[in-house]
């Protein structure tokens, strides 16, 4: 049946009830209007589920959620994402919030709060414990940092009354924040980053691990942050030496100029950094920045940057480190600028996000299709993947799962079939709460979910169930194809490790 | 003074060295213990030590057969199967070995010794042509052919091909279309298995440049390029040929190896029953 029509005026009227859209004119909202959705949940209703990825930020409006963060029972139960500190369990809590509508959220039990024992949640607005939960009230947004930056959620999101919050899509809430009419809002939003995430996120980085309170508290104060479109130049070589900057989402192309063309010399992603070597040398940008897809990035000026090597020396020491790294990595590009081509590829192709890709050398490779078998024997007797796809010089790229860092895969999953157990690597789907809504295969960029008949326990009728390479998780000798492969042929590669990745490719 | 080095065709290059190393180590061990015994007391396979050895060639020969139970998966993967595959070679080739020793590097009396050793080499030599079968082929499919292709889809690749010719030749002049009837419909015919692929890859190409060459000059406007188009089918046919014909080597040496393996079995269980039994 199909949908009935939108009543736009009524939807932009609606949406002009959200105090912080009521700035924006028509026209932009008619724009955006696909992209915001008021929904309605009950009470006890799980809005988000800890582990998940999600393209979407959601505004209260009306009701309250709760936050709740899974106990410290084990270290496998802590969520790891930026900004998690794991501690010990404790009472439950529910506790003020600082946010928009700063009304104060009841405690209800509080006991043994320590001064260190509370947990950042890198994406929840609000403080928390392993094992408790946190009340939030109208007025908030949550989930916007996983929205923007791919971050797996912390923590679940339960509905604590009949809610009422309007779901903002990714595309939406980008557009929104290029709004100039919303400018306060971003700045909110970007504050409460800069307070309750940006510590967290940069004690993350090992090079700022160590800093003390205070120089952290500086940087936080000064931090910049800000987001740039896929192909957007973020910093051109030969730019002068301005600021250190620290990816929170995104992959970041470093190039150099050579001739008429730009030479890849690596790239950077979530956690990576650059602009040391400008910084300590006082020299220009020795290579260039250009965002492969949306970026985040937090900006450090000059003077922040250069409080931080003149206290702490072993940061320093660090980053002189770095610049030797990344010259010699720069040097090594401009003397062999065909090694640079499998750089390139992996970006051009995606492969980048790849931390577990399947490679065959099909120098070796005599198409016995053990691999194949061993696969299906392994999963019920339906292989995981199909011995097609693209070929690099001898190597083989599989139609396997890439096991991508950031899953576009577990974006949207209307069940919760598809997850990662935070903290692992292994993307599976568990066919019992599968419904076969396809999201998953049609989401991946790859083509590397397949559909197999098979009946459903949760529909009861034979589906095309969705299907992929979970890398035999579970099995003690590790992936099956690897395991069985008589010729050697196959190999498992994370793309993070690009020296290993040119020298399997040019061995 | 650098040490002399000694290249050996990639075919025949150990893939493990240290596999190589202990096997020539055991080959050598064996013959050396043949040679001495051999000269101070005389051989027979039916002494203490021709048996021993014969033991031994059985032993390892029962080893070669769970390669075969391994590769169906049958038995729980115990090491990784390139492991167990350099057992496989290795132990045959020594297996080979210990059956001469066993004999005296001698020929055997009666009709069924012969046949027994003329199973044992012929075994070891098919499995040996394997071996370098699966050191070359590959190569030459990965750098001599322009397409990768599963096996069992290149028939339905090739009716793909044929399809999309079909469709490309609708609406054609009639000198297209006779060509088309004369030249490109037999040369989609198929995929054969064709020996002419296994001396030249790219056999045929210099006809079919050829062919359409000559009807290119009678042709004009959307024929051209349907002609070209139609090249390009014949082109990527004759790669899927060439792949189908070398991939049926690769599969098809197993159907030399493994009966004869088979027949040595057999002919290995009536050999030990006649020998314990008489």
């Amino acid at each position: 049946m199909p949908a009935p029509p939108v009543d736009l005026a009524a939807e932009i009227a609606r949406l002009k009830t959200y105090p912080f859209l009521a700035p924006l004119a028509d026209g932009t909202l008619k724009r955006l209007q696909p992209n915001l959705i008021e929904r309605r949940y009950a009470k006890g209703e799980t809005i988000l589920r800890v582990g998940e990825y999600s393209d979407t930020a959601f505004y209260l409006k009306d009701g309250i959620v709760e936050i709740r963060m899974a106990p410290a029972a084990g270290a496998e139960n802590v969520p790891r994402v930026a900004g998690a500190r794991a501690v010990d369990g404790g009472a439950t809590v529910l506790q003020r919030t600082g946010g928009q509508g700063g009304l104060a959220i009841q405690a209800v039990q509080r006991s043994g709060l320590s001064a260190d024992g509370t947990v950042i949640i890198s994406d929840m607005p609000a403080d928390l414990r392993p094992g408790h939960q946190t009340l939030v009230e109208p007025g908030e947004l949550f989930g916007e940092i996983n929205a923007l930056a791919r971050y797996a959620l912390s923590s679940d999101v339960i509905a604590h009354t009949d809610v009422v919050c309007l779901a903002i899509r990714t595309p939406a809430l980008r557009a929104l924040f290029k709004q100039p009419e919303l400018a306060a809002f971003k700045e909110q939003v970007d504050n409460r980053y800069r307070q309750r995430t940006l510590g967290a996120h940069l004690r993350q980085v090992d090079l700022f691990a160590g800093l003390s309170e205070s120089v952290i508290e500086g940087l936080r104060q000064t931090a910049e942050l800000l987001s740039f479109e896929p192909g957007a130049v973020i910093v051109a070589q030969d730019a002068p030496a301005d600021a250190f900057y620290l990816v929170r989402g995104g992959y970041v192309k470093v190039a150099v100029r050579t001739g008429a063309h730009d030479l890849s010399i690596t790239y950077l992603r979530k956690g990576d950094y650059a602009g040391e070597i400008s910084l300590l040398l006082d020299e220009p940008w020795p290579f260039s920045l250009e965002a492969l897809e949306y970026v985040e990035l937090v900006r450090i000026r000059r003077e922040a940057f250069q409080q931080v090597v003149e206290s702490a020396p072993a940061v320093e020491q660090r980053l002189w480190e770095e610049v030797v790294r990344r010259l010699k990595e720069r040097g090594a590009a401009l003397r062999n600028p065909l090694a640079s081509q499998y750089l390139q590829m992996a970006m051009d192709t995606g492969l980048i996000h790849g931390e577990s890709v399947m490679l065959i050398d099909m120098n070796l490779c005599t198409r016995c299709d053990d691999c194949v078998r061993a696969c299906a024997s392994t999963h019920g007797g339906t292989p995981r993947f199909i011995r097609e796809g693209n070929n690099y010089r001898h190597w083989m790229v599989p139609n396997a799962c890439y096991q991508c860092s950031d899953p576009a895969c577990l974006v949207g999953c209307p069940t919760g079939a598809i997850t990662r157990p935070l903290g692992t690597r292994e993307v599976t789907i568990n066919p019992d709460v599968c419904i076969a809504c396809h999201n998953c295969s049609r989401r991946c960029p790859w083509n590397n979910i397949i559909e197999v008949p098979f009946y459903s326990p949760v529909v009861k009728k034979e589906v095309d169930l969705p299907t992929k390479c979970d890398q035999c998780i579970g099995r003690e000798d590790g992936p099956a194809c690897v395991q069985i492969c008589p010729h050697g042929a196959l190999t498992r590669i994370s793309f993070k490790d690009m020296p290993q990745v040119v020298r399997t490719f040019t061995e | 003074m650098s040490p002399i080095r000694l290249d050996m065709p990639a075919a025949l290059r150990p893939k493990r060295r240290d596999w190589f190393v202990a096997f020539v180590g055991l080959a050598l061990g064996g013959l050396l213990v043949f040679v001495v015994l051999d000269v101070l007391y005389g051989w027979s396979p039916g002494d203490t030590w021709g048996l021993i050895f014969g033991g031994l060639a059985t032993a390892v020969m029962a080893i070669e057969v769970l390669y075969a139970l391994r590769r169906r998966l049958l038995l729980k993967p115990l090491n990784t199967g390139q492991a167990w595959l350099q057992v496989h070679v290795y132990g045959g080739t020594l297996a080979a070995l210990l059956v001469l020793i066993h004999i005296g590097f001698r020929w055997p009396h009666g009709l069924f010794g012969l046949a027994l050793l003329l199973l044992t080499l012929l075994t070891t030599i098919s499995g040996l042509l394997g071996v370098v079968l699966q050191k070359t082929v590959p190569t030459t499919l990965t750098s001599s052919i322009g397409v990768e292709a599963i096996y069992e889809r290149i028939p339905e690749m090739v009716a793909d091909l044929r399809a999309q010719a079909d469709e490309t030749i609708k609406g054609a002049s009639d000198m297209l279309q006779r060509f088309y009837g004369s030249h490109v419909q037999p040369a989609l015919a198929g995929p054969a298995v064709s020996f002419a692929y296994l001396m030249d890859v790219h056999t045929g190409r210099e006809r079919l440049v050829t062919d359409f060459k000559g009807i290119q000059s009678f042709l004009a406007g959307e024929d051209k390029t349907r002609a070209d188009q139609l090249q390009q089918l014949v082109t990527r046919k004759m790669d899927l040929e060439a792949h189908y014909t070398w991939q049926n080597v690769l599969r098809g040496w197993l159907l030399l190896h493994v009966p004869l393996a088979m027949l040595l079995v057999a002919a290995i269980v009536a050999h030990i029953a006649a020998v314990w039994r008489y």
